[in-house]
């Protein structure tokens, strides 16, 4: 017990992380892309907040999820959105969605040696269509959840086609959104620091069909103008126990 | 000592033979040599005098070697970047100075035990579902040694009578034991009884007989799946899980352990849904369990699912990821 005299050897220490719970989770179709995260926000057996957004839009095209320690999560994305804006006071343009993950990339490891504590997913769509490194990628608290039921449900794995047949390498719209909430309502039955809300960001191609979104109840377009690009976010409850 | 005698001596007779002349003529006496040998020389006794060779007499030395005087008061000076009185200055810390202490070797009780869970040391994972009039119970086939895969066809799953099946994982030498007790308490049940044992009774016997061991316990969490006979005559599925020390868990949809049982509840929460057909339960229990082992790093290299219903059980051995 440190107590401030020289008689005995003293050590005192200070962890400045700590984990807030959550998940989040990507999946990319054909020309769209669904970025979805739950909002809870806990520390230990405590709810701080039942809604406090992990998934943040960058540009009209670009989505940021972010998971782990929130003070680090909205640090991080403050730093991102800004680098973003310097960009565009530079360039007279949005930065392209690859080089926006890079630079996620270099400014976590500029904090090689004091880490954000922050797990990220970026997703959205590239200038020549959708773009992906994954189709699917969960992470958070309930990854080890959600990601093997993806694996099933995305990737067909341990799944044979049928003779003749062969399995899809994008599914549609409306099955990523089922395939979405089916794994946040699981992940909240089972997980504690899982659920209060869910809320998903989709984001469109140009010039491609919303598939429904745009008639859906409870949807929230966020498209910078109609003919480009289209992001739609869908709130659903999840459970509060 | 003789000539302390002799002084005495004297004194008693008077004589004066304190003079250098008497002592000198004191009478002495010598050793007679060995008859084999010429001299007094202990060295001459050990064989062909080989310590006189001075090449070998070197490693049969009996004293330490003191080098010759103009070697010994040539050598250079011990080096050493401070002063003496710097060095003994740097002995007596201010407690200030002592950043930490370290004991060597550490004196945790840890050092005793091997950083490793008893839990996951062999790896595993058993999964029960119910479905319509039937039940299904799946596990992996592998047994590793941690990381190491040591065998790809270590059953965990056990017949216990013809309709109830348990699935043992946790430690591998626990699971082939308690296989053994449990077959030891039905054979002792049925010559008591005159019947077979029902589900929720076996499940209370898999508990006492893990709470018995409350303090030092087996390191396995069963999984059992049966088919029980209601009161009215009808079939009634069952499935039961205890953890490591007999609280049971009676779910009524699905239940999990082992290594990989995070991703077994996230899969068959998504998977399953009431009342599936036999052949549909087979399909969801057998997916659930390959999906969830193959995110498992201790569970897999292969499956087998035994499925129940009221007049047969089908076992079927799956082909899995090997990796």
């Amino acid at each position: 017990m440190p107590d401030g005299s020289f008689a005995h050897p003293q050590q005192r220490s200070f962890n400045p992380y700590t984990d807030n719970g959550g998940t989040i989770l990507a999946i990319a179709g054909a020309d769209f892309t669904v970025i979805a995260g739950d909002t809870r926000q806990s520390e230990g057996y405590s709810i701080q907040t039942r809604y406090a957004p992990k998934v943040f839009r960058l540009t009209d095209r670009a989505v940021l999820a972010v998971n782990g320690f929130a003070a680090d999560g909205n640090m991080f994305v403050k730093k991102v959105k800004q680098r973003l804006e310097w960009y565009r006071h530079a360039h007279a343009k949005d930065m392209p969605l690859r080089a926006i993950a890079r630079l996620i990339q270099t400014m976590l490891y500029a904090q090689r040696f004091f880490p954000y504590y922050v797990y990220n997913i970026l997703g959205g769509i590239e200038e020549d269509g959708s773009y992906e490194r994954e189709a699917c990628r969960a992470a958070g608290a309930a990854q080890s959840l959600v990601q093997p039921f993806l694996d099933n449900q995305i990737y067909f794995k341990n799944q044979t086609a049928a003779p003749g047949q062969s399995h899809p390498s994008h599914l549609p719209l409306p099955d990523v959104l089922a395939i979405v909430i089916d794994s946040f309502t699981s992940a909240t039955e089972r997980h504690i620091e899982v659920g209060d809300g869910l809320e998903i960001y989709v984001v469109v191609a140009k010039g491609r069909s919303p598939q429904g979104l745009d008639t859906m109840r409870g949807v929230q377009e966020m498209s910078a103008r109609p003919d480009g690009d289209r992001m739609f976010v869908i709130r659903r409850d999840l459970k509060k126990d | 000592m003789s000539s302390i005698v002799n002084n005495i001596k004297d004194k008693v007779t008077g004589k004066d033979n304190s003079s250098k002349q008497n002592q000198e003529s004191e009478q002495t006496f010598t050793i007679q040599p060995h008859p084999a040998q010429k001299t007094n020389d202990p060295r001459d006794l050990q064989g062909n005098n080989f310590a006189a060779d001075p090449k070998v007499g070197a490693f049969h030395a009996r004293e330490p070697y003191i080098p010759p005087p103009e070697i010994k008061n040539n050598l250079p000076p011990a080096q050493c970047t401070r002063s003496r009185e710097e060095r003994t200055r740097a002995l007596v810390l201010h407690p200030s100075t002592v950043l930490s202490v370290h004991h060597f070797p550490p004196r945790q009780a840890s050092r005793y035990l091997p950083n490793m869970s008893i839990m996951e040391y062999n790896g595993g994972s058993v999964i029960a579902m119910v479905g319509k009039e039937c039940v299904a119970i799946a596990s992996d086939l592998r047994l590793g040694n941690q990381a190491l895969g040591i065998s790809s066809n270590f059953q965990k799953i056990f017949p216990m009578t013809d309709r109830i099946y348990l699935g043992l994982p946790g430690l591998a030498t626990d699971v082939t034991t308690l296989k053994e007790t449990f077959r030891y308490r039905l054979n002792m049940y049925k010559i008591k009884e005159e019947r077979e044992i029902e589900p929720q009774t076996f499940a209370h016997l898999v508990s006492s007989t893990l709470y018995e061991r409350r303090f030092a316990p087996w390191f396995i969490e069963p999984v059992m799946a049966g088919i029980e006979k209601t009161p009215s005559g009808a079939y009634k599925p069952f499935i039961a899980a205890t953890d490591l020390i007999g609280c049971i868990n009676f779910a009524k949809d699905f239940v999990v352990a082992g290594t990989a049982s995070t991703k077994l509840f996230g899969v068959a929460e998504g998977l399953w849904e009431p009342d599936l057909e036999p052949e549909d339960l087979f399909e969801t229990c057998a997916q659930t369990l390959l999906n969830a082992v193959d995110r498992d790093a201790y569970s897999g290299w292969g499956a087998e699912v035994y499925l129940i219903t009221k007049d047969k059980v089908i076992k079927r051995t799956l082909k899995g990821r090997m990796d």
